[in-house]
């Protein structure tokens, strides 16, 4: 039964998805939960695939992902660019995006503001770049040739950080906005690593919201950290902590009701668990709808 | 300091390896975590991650030895094979001849067999959907071509010879938590050939062959003609044993596609 379905696949008619920008509350989407999501459809607007989890060529990760691309739009989150990295950026890995891409024409494309490899070592982790002109050029030329190579925009993703460089010259906020603005790409704003890393290196969040181009912010990401004592962890094992629903609260005054997702990446728990905390996040972004709708109508009658 | 030289500093810092400055020369200081500390979280992220990679990859052989020693050992493994790809799927594959030599398992001979195992499934896990090859594709080729035929596994198989029942070894370590592997397994139950591979679906099949049916896919897999495979397989088995042999190998689905060579 399950070889018919596959042999099925490839010619499933997705024309019908609305591949145009997402709205709502998403989720990213985990192998733990392709069982629930499959059999109960649950009433969720898009799901977030983790595109290095389906950079094999074929097997189980791409049938369930054909499976939920049939029932439900795409946004595609990677982690393996290394944008900010001095090695040659990753033909290989670009050519396997693009071919994703093409398959499952997911909304949005995007990866983070870090690098993870030197001369070919690799940390496969996100650490962050030295706010620097130097890296400002590096980072926004080598986005530019991501975005060319595969014909569209991506948005690239603040990281939360454990360390600042000695030749840090600029606040990560003004670094990220003259990066996104000299690349002309978009932003994905992860309001749980602006909170993890304003507690780290004691600065204000509520100021970094605000120095970002809102007209780039294209999606944010909600998830949990741990306290580790000597500085938080973005650990994606939690619920959202409550400072973090309420620096969301900003950043949908600031940015409107921008998509959002729900992340969890470490003790994945039970799908309930994380439809309960998109089912808050998608309740904010609704009432700032409403707020927006509410403030137009008052300048209109004005 | 150059973009370059911060990171080379840092990976090197990460992984112990030359080229590493002085964390204090490129990383301030926190409040609460000086350069070296703070390096040392993200040393720690890259180690976890990459240790938590390999016992993904193998499940069976965590059982088998235990998480305590697997997560002493996989810390091992990482700081002696810093990665090379920006893919996780990629990492591990040096681990069966790296256990193959620690000591400490000098008294489980079987273990690089397993790690094999395990890295041949994780390979199959995420190898290329294929449809196997069907009779009446070869039923199009003229008789007298059948010698220089010349056909292809799927990409996701993996043939392996081991003088340990590993398959046993492998299915028991998954299935049967606590239990002391050398008591329920005779290891002296002589060796098993197996191939590992996913026919059409997604679903890892790790196959028992027999010493015929591992000589014919070890040949295929060497590229070499029919006509070759024939001869060398004559010695061993009569005419109809092997006619037999190769209607199941197609019937099975262990080849994907072939080739003639003129």
């Amino acid at each position: 039964m399950k070889d018919k379905m596959l042999q099925s696949m490839p010619t499933e008619d997705i024309s019908h998805i609305n591949t145009s920008l997402l709205k709502g509350a998403g989720i990213g989407l985990r192998s733990d939960h392709y069982q629930t999501i499959l059999k109960t459809l649950p009433d969720i607007p898009w799901f977030e695939a983790l595109i290095d989890n389906y950079m094999g060529e074929g097997g189980q990760p791409h049938y369930y992902l054909e499976k939920v691309r049939e029932h439900y739009p795409l946004s595609f989150h990677g982690v393996g660019m290394s944008l900010g990295s001095t090695d040659p950026l990753d033909k290989d890995y670009l050519n396997k995006l693009k071919t994703l891409i093409e398959r499952y024409q997911p909304s949005l494309v995007s990866d983070h503001l870090c690098w993870a490899s030197f001369n070919g070592i690799h940390g496969n982790e996100l650490f962050p770049m030295p706010y620097t002109d130097e890296a400002i050029q590096h980072l926004a030329s080598r986005i530019d040739q991501v975005q060319n190579f595969l014909g569209r925009r991506i948005l690239v993703e603040n990281v939360s950080s454990y360390l600042s460089y000695t030749d840090d010259a600029m606040t990560e906020a003004a670094f990220l906005s003259e990066v996104a603005e000299q690349a002309d790409c978009d932003i994905l704003c992860d309001v749980n690593n602006i909170y993890v890393s304003a507690q780290n290196h004691k600065f204000d969040p509520i100021q970094y919201l605000k120095t970002l181009p809102a007209k780039r912010i294209k999606e944010m990401h909600l998830a949990g950290f741990e306290d580790q004592g000597t500085h938080l962890l973005d650990t994606h094992g939690a619920r959202v902590h409550q400072p973090v629903w309420e620096l969301y609260q900003e950043a949908l005054a600031l940015f409107g009701a921008i998509p959002t997702l729900i992340e969890w990446d470490t003790d994945i728990p039970a799908f309930s668990v994380l439809q309960e905390e998109r089912d808050k996040a998608a309740l904010m972004l609704s009432k700032q709808t409403k707020v927006k709708a509410q403030q137009r109508k008052t300048d209109e009658a004005c | 300091m150059k973009l370059a030289d911060i990171h080379k500093a840092f990976i090197s810092g990460i992984y112990n390896l030359e080229g590493q400055a002085p964390p204090d020369t490129y990383i301030k200081a926190g409040d609460n975590l000086d350069s070296e500390q703070s390096l040392a979280v993200y040393r720690g992220s890259v180690f976890g991650n990459l240790c938590s990679a390999l016992a993904d990859i193998y499940p069976g052989f965590v059982r088998c030895v235990g998480e305590a020693f697997f997560q002493a050992l996989a810390l091992r493994y990482v700081k002696a094979h810093p990665s090379t790809s920006s893919s996780l799927d990629d990492y591990g594959d040096a681990f069966p001849r790296f256990v193959s030599v620690f000591e400490p398992l000098a008294t489980l001979p079987y273990v690089e067999d397993l790690a094999t195992l395990e890295w041949y499934w994780h390979k199959a896990f995420h190898a290329k959907d294929e449809a196997a090859l069907k009779p009446i594709e070869l039923s199009q080729v003229s008789e007298d071509k059948y010698e220089n035929l010349v056909f292809h596994m799927p990409k996701s198989a993996r043939i392996m010879k081991s003088a340990y029942p590993v398959r046993d070894i492998w299915q028991h370590s998954l299935e049967e938590e606590g239990v002391s592997y050398d008591a329920t397994i005779d290891l002296g139950s002589g060796p098993q050939s197996l191939l590992i591979w996913r026919a059409e679906g997604y679903e890892v099949r790790v196959d028992h062959l027999s010493d015929l049916e591992y000589e014919l896919l070890l040949a295929v897999n060497k590229k070499k003609t029919l006509g070759t495979i024939l001869l060398s397989l004559q010695s061993k088995a009569s005419i109809e044993e092997i006619n037999q042999l190769l209607t199941r190998a197609v019937q099975q689905g262990w080849f994907a596609a072939f080739d003639v060579c003129e």
